[in-house]
């Protein structure tokens, strides 16, 4: 396993400053499909 | 096709060629030529991975499944964002600081030679053939729509994806994807919106969809009501697609060079990791609104009479022979049970908006009922087929979408959807092109001369780089050309993928994760393991009684066959000690 350059960290705020580190861009796609699973459920249901 | 949609069709196509073989002119070597001089951005890689996974058939097929059997294959794709970020924390950083060109360079690196040669060699196989397949499955659909023949829509595909990714290399095929995702992006949108703009005018967007929802047909996520109704069999359910999708999405973004090749070419780890995780960010909505358009289109053909039968060529066939009045009189009842049908969803309608729920729940079962009765008349139409032809294609669902755009868009349209089908044909072929002469230059031909301690220039590698590219690129012609005589050949084809897939993740995760497990462990680990995933595939077929317990969906492979190798080279090692 490689360890995270500080060099990349220093790129992600320049493409993305949204996101001041990985982890907080690992866990935003990983919540989106949390919440996408919650909605497409509640979706079904609520026309089932 | 009339006349605009031909000149949508042709412009929309060359415009997209020409832009990225201007764009990627000029390569000097292969760092250029191969990996686009990694210089590629976010938003080019991640469209890049997009375009390379959705070929022809995901626009063709995917409508057509939700249109019978509801959007539960959305959960097919729930895996992937999880893999995504994997892949960003663990795979992307090793694959940059080695510098290497194609994911196997790795395994020789972390292992030894015949570790790196297996993995080469099964992606080599399996991706060769599947290149073949991406030209022939939509050549077929789209022959008929052209007039041509299928051979020539072979050919014509091919030779235009052949002529950008040999000029081109890396960069060409990222600079179209990326052009080709806009236009189907946009293409799927117009078709959803004239879809709904084609309802009758008494049925909204909400009607839309409580008559799918009452249905069944919105169901994007299937669970198992217990333990004991688990069926492994069952390919699209929640735990399938977060375990085993999972895995499948680790294997192919991971491991396959036709997409770490898509974001080999990042400008730095950050592009790669982005463009990586904008693919687990948009993947899944994009998957839900391409079924989404599916059941759009359910709901038009409530109130539309469809055909018995969406093969066109097939249904002709049927008519013109001397079966021709029984299929006839089927269609005739058929069409009186849609009637039926229409009248009682417009009856459920008004008892919805009246809130009357026992009325609901009476005409739900009505329209469910009849919906049944003229499922049965369709199965009864496609076996009446069989008898009159035992080689009729029995599967029209990869033409509903197709015959909802021939015939119902307006003009121009037509020519845009067809080009956004070519544009996926084209997208996925190319990148496999492109990652198969690399794979075979890297790991075959340059690894020779490594060995022979023969001295090349750069631009001898570079030509010979051409030289693979186009070599695959008839190879898949070629494939494609013979692919309707391979019969059950093509659905082994599908499968093989699946088949490989687990052992190759299998190799870099023993890589990944562990220091002591050496090549020889890892390789007979894999050899083994490969055994097991073809043994569970086969047995079940040879032995259908009394080894159907072991008969799995496909998704699962991927995991058994991770599983596997870690556990096989596991032991090896401890047998073998470090070797």
């Amino acid at each position: 396993m490689t360890k995270d350059d500080p060099q990349w960290q220093k790129d992600l705020q320049s493409l993305f400053p949204l996101f001041k580190t990985w982890k907080q861009l690992y866990r935003f796609v990983l919540v989106e499909l949390f919440a996408l699973i919650v909605l497409f459920y509640l979706f079904s249901r609520a026309f089932a | 096709m009339r006349t605009l949609d031909w000149i949508v069709l042709v412009a929309t196509t060359l415009l997209i060629v020409i832009y990225g073989i201007w764009k990627s002119r000029g390569s000097k070597n292969i760092e250029a030529y191969l990996m686009g001089n990694r210089q590629m951005k976010w938003w080019t890689i991640g469209l890049s991975i997009m375009a390379t996974q959705a070929s022809a058939i995901t626009f063709l097929s995917t409508p057509g499944q939700a249109f019978d059997d509801g959007m539960r294959f959305v959960q097919f794709y729930f895996g992937l964002p999880i893999a995504m970020v994997l892949i960003a924390i663990f795979a992307i950083p090793i694959y940059r600081r080695l510098k290497v060109y194609t994911a196997y360079e790795y395994l020789e690196q972390r292992f030894d030679l015949k570790t790196r040669s297996l993995g080469a060699l099964l992606f080599l196989v399996s991706r060769g053939l599947a290149a073949g397949m991406t030209i022939y499955a939509p050549a077929i659909i789209m022959a008929v729509i052209l007039g041509w023949s299928i051979n020539l829509t072979c050919i014509a595909i091919g030779t235009v994806v052949i002529i950008y990714t040999v000029s081109g290399g890396t960069r060409a095929v990222s600079y179209t994807q990326q052009q080709q995702m806009v236009v189907i992006l946009a293409g799927m949108f117009i078709a959803a919106a004239v879809m709904i703009w084609k309802f009758p005018p008494d049925i909204s967007f909400m009607d839309s969809l409580h008559i799918a929802g009452k249905m069944g047909k919105l169901n994007p996520i299937t669970v198992p009501e217990s333990l004991e109704t688990f069926d492994p069999k069952d390919r699209y359910n929640l735990f399938s697609g977060l375990i085993g999708g999972t895995f499948l999405a680790l294997a192919y973004f991971g491991t396959d060079q036709s997409q770490v090749q898509r974001y080999l070419g990042g400008k730095s780890v950050a592009e790669s990791r982005i463009g990586l995780l904008l693919n687990g960010m948009i993947k899944v909505p994009m998957q839900f609104l391409i079924l989404f358009v599916g059941i759009l289109m359910f709901v038009f053909y409530q109130f539309e009479t469809p055909p018995l039968f969406f093969n066109e060529v097939e249904t002709q066939n049927i008519l013109q022979s001397d079966k021709g009045n029984e299929y006839r009189a089927m269609q005739e009842q058929f069409n009186e049970v849609h009637s039926n049908k229409q009248l009682a969803l417009r009856n459920m309608l008004t008892a919805i908006e009246g809130g009357n729920e026992d009325q609901v729940e009476e005409l739900q079962k009505r329209v469910i009922s009849l919906d049944t009765t003229a499922r049965g008349i369709r199965t009864r139409s496609i076996a009446l087929m069989e008898e009159n032809n035992a080689a009729v294609d029995k599967n029209d669902l990869d033409q509903v979408f197709l015959s909802f755009v021939m015939n119902h868009l307006p003009v121009g349209l037509v020519g845009l959807l067809i080009a956004v089908i070519l544009a996926a044909a084209m997208s996925s072929t190319a990148a496999e092109l492109n990652a198969l002469a690399t794979c075979t230059l890297i790991d075959v031909y340059k690894r020779r001369d490594q060995q022979l301690q023969l001295d090349r220039s750069e631009t001898h590698y570079l030509n010979a780089s051409r030289v693979f590219t186009f070599a695959w690129g008839i190879f898949a012609i070629l494939f494609s050309l013979f692919a309707d005589q391979l019969g059950n050949m093509i659905q082994a084809v599908n499968i093989i993928g699946s088949l490989f897939y687990g052992t190759i993740l299998g190799m870099f995760v023993v890589g990944f994760f562990t220091k002591g497990i050496g090549g020889t462990a890892t390789f007979w680990g894999a050899v083994l393991a490969e055994l097991l995933v073809v043994s569970l595939w086969i047995l079940p077929q040879w032995y259908p009684d009394s080894l159907s317990i072991l008969d799995i969906g496909f998704l699962w492979f991927n995991l058994i066959g991770c599983l596997a190798v870690m556990l096989f080279a596991i032991l090896f090692h401890v047998f073998l000690g470090r070797k």
